[in-house]
């Protein structure tokens, strides 16, 4: 699977590239999604999904070709509030959080 | 019909001893039962994820395995303390789980006689966590259930 790497607020993410319609640089948009905590924040760099859903980022790292990914063990899945990860991988010594695509799916 | 002789039964034999992991956590030095205990690390870069309970200190990379990192203070619900610079992170594992937790310092390994441990005591009988209590080489010492903790905070299925 072929992901794009990407940054928001510290907090390293994946998401796999065949979700990904374009990037835009939009102004002006609402924050998405208050589940993951991620107040807004101007000068955005914006993924929009092909279900037209906007994901914000701080930065695009780059496009990776996502190795194994470390599932969400239950012990972790219990100390997160809510769960967007379909799992976890590492690369360049950082880890990445791979969004899941039901997490995805959803609509704002 | 006949007699059984009487045989003295020979005395029983001393139990086996158990191994103890013997750690500090702010001024007070707990155990935990040394099978659970897969390695203990000096601290690596931890990657905080958002939006999690707050004894997750985030997750890190041993090895190329992404485990979590638990505040143990917190799970304890001990006083938080300062850093101290002989912090280590214990690679812990139950159940094919590994979760890594953090200790102020690693003080020794210890291995004691089975009941050293009294289960009855408040601590004990008020915190889940605490499996028992006893008085060793002259500390009081606590014994941290290592299985209940990862298993209590597991998500429920």
């Amino acid at each position: 699977m072929t992901v794009l790497l990407l940054e928001y607020q510290s907090t390293l993410l994946a998401i796999d590239l065949a979700q990904v319609g374009r990037l835009t640089q939009q102004e002006g948009i609402s924050p998405f999604d208050e589940r993951l905590l991620f107040p807004s924040q101007g000068g955005t760099t914006y993924m929009q999904l092909k279900n037209d859903r906007l994901l914000p980022a701080s930065r695009v790292i780059g496009i990776h070709e996502c190795p194994a990914v470390q599932a969400v063990s239950p012990f972790l899945a219990g100390a997160l509030k809510t769960n967007p990860y379909a799992g976890f991988f590492h690369h360049k010594d950082k880890i990445f959080g791979l969004l899941s695509p039901d997490f995805l799916a959803q609509k704002e | 019909m006949t007699e059984e002789t009487a045989h003295p039964s020979p005395p029983p034999e001393p139990a086996a001893e158990l191994p103890y992991l013997v750690v500090a956590l702010g001024e007070e030095t707990f155990v935990i039962s040394l099978p659970f205990v897969v390695k203990i690390i000096n601290p690596v870069e931890v990657f905080s994820l958002p939006d999690t309970q707050d004894y997750l200190l985030g997750i890190i990379n041993h090895s190329g395995e992404i485990i979590p990192l638990v505040d143990l203070r917190r799970v304890l619900k001990l006083p938080a303390g300062g850093d101290s610079d002989r912090r280590k992170f214990l690679i812990c594992r139950h159940l094919e789980q590994k979760v890594a937790f953090t200790v102020d310092g690693v003080v020794d390994t210890w291995d004691l006689p089975p009941g050293a441990f009294a289960t009855d005591t408040t601590r004990a009988l008020e915190n889940d966590f605490i499996a028992g209590e006893g008085l060793v080489k002259g500390r009081p010492i606590a014994l941290i259930d290592i299985a209940a903790v990862i298993t209590a905070h597991q998500a429920k299925a």
